[in-house]
């Protein structure tokens, strides 16, 4: 992704170049990420859509290097946080980033709370790892985090297990748990997919919340395209381990360049008139060890050319000048326009 | 066991097996239609709870709690809400794929009507032909031992509609029109992405050639584009074959463009119930309400004012008294915490159960 570099610009709290993620499997070498480049700034919240299989989750967890290994492996690439290369820290200094810089959120609150642990275990066990502090402190500093989350007798809750919650009080328990060392970054992993609306609005709600007060930076992963809409500022798509546009968001949803995104958009059901046929693409998501030469979505395309085969296309700022960058990766942009 | 009128607008009074603890002095919400292919009313299903050493009999989870609907020939009805709201259990209880425990539910699908929960398992299975399901999760859905023919072919062997080459033949042709290749008939189902499995399950369920088909969150599981394909089919296959569906799902934007008619169930009840277009135009019960204004827009120039309601779903086994919705309401009086609420009809087609459904849905239709 080419930076464009305005004087007014703010440096980038989380810089991924090129970053590239292997796994080894039977099936030979899966290029799971492959080249993937995007930034947050402090403050703003980085949309990361695409549908299973494209990479999105896999780049999230490289980024606090929770990726197994073996089989995976950060092949190449860099994943700079305020300036500073993750991939060359060791473990134990990646330890200290867990958690206290950098928290996560994942979709399924239950089977990423230990059940046999309290909730208030849970979140001063993090407070005492990262601040030193002693057990007491710690609880009011879990109770303190309860309330900010929006648990309702937090007094009471702290010395609940997890199974005595419902989805939408755990989910603001991972929440409580994450903001308990004030990270600078947090990235949230489909972190409402497994909630009903209603409670996916609440918690939504108390993110943005969280953000207003502190300056955080969210990296929001989701393959909903509403919840990106209402809560991103920039947004990168994913496609087959790769980035194939990324704007702010409301270039994207006005003015989607890439045929995949384009395509995308088109097969939401929000957006067709009603009785219209919903638009689709056609195919499906090929395997990761087995993605197509030169672009990769060239096989659902709708006007690929024998070129789109060669040449892989490479991201690139499309927008005018003076206009905010809207890259994207796709050689015929001219004929997309017309799609 | 023959009934000649469907269930408009009837009370479960004689039908239910055990009264309801709850004592409904209220009817449900029910919007008739003519010629029905399916009449449901006072649809019940408790699961029991059971303690202690002796286990006694300490309650029950109200899952589906005494629910009304038609479902109109070639019409899609949906039924919308969240976990837990009996969404599910309504759908399977009503093939009887779990019994139900009370309620009665006419199906019209041959000229005299008949009546589904009083079949005995033998004549169940022949009318089951014209009643299928497809389920959410393609993946657990499908035997993994089976080859792709033998799961669509399944239904036809049992039920003795055809046998040898005549079901390859009638496999094939169910493989084309749900878009596989027949080729791929021998492979097992996990050679198959998630909405290829959809699709055989789609098949599956049309083998027998039904007149109606339980959508259970049939594209729950798909990704977006996936999803479009699958919607589209369902679509056509409606058209091609005068299907009827009873289309199961929390995802409203989905919901809002298959549906004709929609049903909104919060705590094993429908608390409203009308057209598509009615039900999105002029929301009125105050849950709907919030359900809608809840779906995030794919449309970052568009701010809407979102209705967040406070806290999370009551429990079913002790759904709280008057309006099972008023703990969470952001209007809820007093009556509401007493007194469980009517249906008011807003137009012909369109009842809530709500108090305040005067104040709140506006001035009615002229048509009404």
């Amino acid at each position: 992704m080419q930076a464009k570099s305005t004087p007014s610009e703010q440096p980038a709290l989380l810089e991924l170049d090129g970053l590239q993620v292997h796994f080894q499997t039977e099936d030979g070498t899966s290029r799971a990420v492959d080249g993937v480049s995007y930034r947050l700034r402090a403050g703003e919240t980085l949309g990361i859509v695409g549908e299973s299989g494209c990479g999105k989750s896999v780049t999230a967890l490289s980024i606090l290097q929770l990726v197994p290994d073996p089989p995976g492996r950060i092949v190449g690439g860099r994943i700079l946080f305020e300036g500073q290369d993750l991939v060359r820290f060791s473990e134990a200094q990646m330890r200290k980033v867990r958690g206290n810089d950098i928290a996560m959120i994942f979709q399924e609150p239950m089977t990423a709370l230990n059940p046999v642990f309290t909730v208030g275990d849970q979140i001063a066990e993090t407070v005492r790892l990262h601040r030193g502090v002693g057990k007491a402190e710690a609880r009011q500093r879990a109770i303190e985090m309860l309330t900010k989350v929006g648990i309702p007798s937090p007094e009471q809750r702290v010395d609940e297990y997890p199974h005595q919650l419902s989805g939408g009080m755990r989910q603001r328990v991972m929440i409580a748990m994450a903001m308990s060392c004030d990270p600078k970054l947090l990235i949230a992993d489909e972190p409402t997919t497994a909630l009903d609306v209603t409670i996916q609005a609440q918690v939504l709600d108390l993110i943005r919340g969280l953000q207003a007060e502190s300056g955080l930076g969210v990296l929001l992963i989701t393959h909903d395209l509403g919840v990106v809409a209402e809560n991103a500022n920039h947004v990168a798509v994913m496609y087959a381990g790769k980035v194939v546009e990324y704007a702010p968001v409301a270039e994207l949803f006005a003015r989607p360049r890439h045929p995949y995104t384009i395509g995308l958009f088109r097969s939401l059901p929000d957006l067709a008139a009603p009785g219209e046929r919903l638009q689709t693409i056609p195919g499906i998501v090929p395997a990761a060890h087995a993605f197509p030469s030169g672009c990769r979505f060239r096989t659902r395309c709708p006007i690929a050319v024998d070129h789109c085969a060669a040449v892989e296309p490479p991201l690139v700022d499309s927008a005018g000048p003076g206009l905010p960058e809207h890259t994207v990766a796709c050689h015929r942009l001219e004929e997309a326009a017309k799609l | 066991m023959n009934v000649s009128t469907p269930h408009a607008g009837a009370v479960p009074t004689g039908a239910a097996a055990a009264p309801s603890a709850l004592a409904r002095e209220v009817p449900p919400v029910h919007v008739a239609v003519p010629d029905p292919l399916l009449s449901v009313a006072g649809l019940e299903k408790l699961f029991p709870i059971h303690r202690g050493v002796f286990s006694r009999h300490v309650g029950d989870v109200r899952a589906v709690d005494g629910v009304s609907f038609d479902v109109g020939k070639r019409e899609t009805l949906s039924l919308v809400g969240e976990s837990g709201c009996g969404k599910t259990t309504a759908g399977r209880s009503l093939l009887r794929l779990i019994e139900p425990t009370g309620g009665r539910a006419a199906y019209f699908g041959s000229g005299a009507g008949v009546e589904l929960f009083d079949l005995s398992r033998g004549d169940l299975r022949r009318v089951r032909r014209d009643l299928q399901i497809i389920f959410q999760d393609p993946f657990s859905s499908l035997n993994p031992r089976m080859t792709v023919a033998n799961i669509i072919g399944e239904g036809l062997r049992v039920h003795g509609l055809a046998r040898g080459e005549a079901v390859d033949e009638q496999v094939a042709e169910l493989m084309q029109i749900v878009g596989l290749r027949p080729e791929a008939r021998n492979r097992f189902p996990h050679e198959f992405s998630g909405g290829q499995r959809q699709r055989i399950g789609i098949a599956r369920a049309l083998a027998l050639k039904p007149k109606f088909i339980v959508c259970d969150e049939a594209v729950s599981a798909l990704d977006v584009s996936i999803q479009a394909q699958v919607v589209n089919l369902l679509k056509d296959l409606q058209g091609e074959f005068g299907l009827s569906y009873l289309f199961i799902a929390h995802d409203i934007s989905i919901v809002k463009y298959i549906s004709d008619r929609i049903a909104v169930m919060y705590l094993g009840r429908i608390v409203e119930t009308a057209t598509t277009k009615e039900l999105f135009e002029r929301p009125a019960h105050p849950y709907t309400q919030a359900l809608l204004s809840a779906v995030p827009h794919p449309d970052p120039t568009q701010r809407r004012q979102r209705i967040l309601l406070q806290g999370d779903v009551p429990s079913p086994i002790n759904p709280p008294a008057g309006c099972h919705f008023h703990t969470r309401c952001p209007v809820a009086i007093a009556r509401c915490r007493t007194e469980y609420p009517a249906p008011t009809a807003i137009s012909p087609t369109h009842q809530a159960a709500c108090h305040l459904v005067e104040q709140h849905a506006g001035p009615a239709p002229a048509a009404g």
